[in-house]
This record gives structure tokens, C-alpha cells and sequence, in this order.
């Protein structure tokens, strides 16, 4: 038995991350077709949550087979160009359609959500890295 | 500034194989060589423990004193 070369592992990383993201996706849809105002919200939400995690647990493979430079780029371009995207779209929504308007109250409530998983993702790397003061 | 290249050829490899070897990407090993990108302390080992140097020899350090 051959050893699989490093580009054969990553390239099936990528398509089970794939395969999973677009599973979960679909699964997703479904479950979210479910909620109703006022009803369903603590099945469907948990639902989502766990099919986002399942899709998150995915790409696992993938990201541990990035080297150094591969990580670095997707997080600057996640950090960079991931949160001018967001923000540009919800500044755009906000200016179309004012900012009490639904579509921009979910747009600025996602940002919000996006500014806490910051500061906790950041908070764990920073504890993960502490080593003995002396 | 590194001699990576010139390492790389002398052994007859191209960017492919030797990124193949130490498990990263192609354009890792181009951006390295281009001195595009400096790489962690762990891939600056693999590296020179792939060509059997110190890591000076590969990474040259531009602190050190020169003799």
C-alpha cells in the first residue's frame, strides 16, 4: 500500500468538508422551515446548533492539514475581508432600509454575534497560551 | 532571507517534491523562497531537518553578529 501524498489527503479533507457543509446546509433548511414566531424555538434552534457543529466538525481534517502560511491566509482574509464584507452589507441594509427595519435589526444583531465570538474565541486562545509568569 | 532555493536545487527537486515531502502546500515553499513568508519555528526545523542543516544555515539570521 502506497502512502497517500499530502495533496491526495487535503484534496479529501476539502470534499468531506465540502460534502458536509452542503449536508448541513440542506439538513439546516429543513430544520429552519420548522420555526414559526413565537413556536418551535427550542427545538429548532438546538437543531441548528447541532447541525452547525456537525459541519464546523468537518472541516476539522481540512484545517489540520493547513500548513502555517495556509491558516494565516484564511484568517486574515476571514478577519479582513470576512468582517468588511459583513459590515458592507449591513451598513447597506441599514441605509436602504432604516435601522429599525427587520432586515437590518437581524443584520446588526448577527455583527453583534459575530463581536462576541470574538472576544470569546479570543479570550480561550489567549488562556490556551499562558505559560508559567516568573 | 533564506537559501532555501538553492538547497532545494541541488538536490534536483522542484517545489512540488520537496512540498510534498514536509507535507505543506506548494505556494508555501514559493512564498518561503521568495522570502515572501517566514515560516513557524516548527516548519523552519522540518526544513532543515529535511536537508539534514542547522536552521541557521537554511534561515539566515539577520541578528547575529557576523564573524
Amino acid at each position: 500500500m502506497t502512502a497517500r501524498s499530502y495533496r491526495s489527503k487535503m484534496r479529501l479533507a476539502i470534499w468531506l468538508a465540502l460534502a458536509a457543509t452542503i449536508g448541513a446546509g440542506l439538513a439546516g433548511g429543513k430544520v429552519a422551515r420548522l420555526a414559526q414566531p413565537g413556536e418551535n424555538f427550542w427545538f429548532v434552534y438546538p437543531a441548528l446548533v447541532a447541525v452547525m457543529a456537525l459541519a464546523f466538525a468537518s472541516t476539522i481534517p481540512w484545517w489540520r492539514k493547513l500548513d502555517d502560511m495556509q491558516k494565516q491566509g484564511h484568517l486574515v482574509s476571514w478577519y479582513w475581508g470576512g468582517m468588511a464584507g459583513g459590515l458592507a452589507v449591513m451598513l447597506a441594509l441599514v441605509a436602504a432600509n432604516g435601522v429599525d427595519a427587520d432586515l437590518s435589526q437581524g443584520s446588526l444583531h448577527t455583527v453583534l454575534g459575530q463581536a462576541v465570538g470574538f472576544v470569546v474565541a479570543w479570550i480561550i486562545w489567549s488562556v490556551r497560551r499562558r505559560g508559567p509568569v516568573e | 532571507m533564506n537559501s532555501l532555493r538553492d538547497r532545494r536545487k541541488a538536490r534536483g527537486l522542484s517545489q512540488l517534491d520537496l512540498a510534498e515531502a514536509i507535507e505543506v502546500s506548494r505556494q508555501t515553499i514559493n512564498a518561503i523562497e521568495a522570502d515572501k513568508y517566514d515560516p513557524s519555528m516548527p516548519m523552519a526545523y522540518k526544513l532543515a531537518a529535511f536537508f539534514d542543516l542547522p536552521v541557521e544555515e537554511l534561515f539566515f539570521n539577520p541578528y547575529r553578529e557576523k564573524a
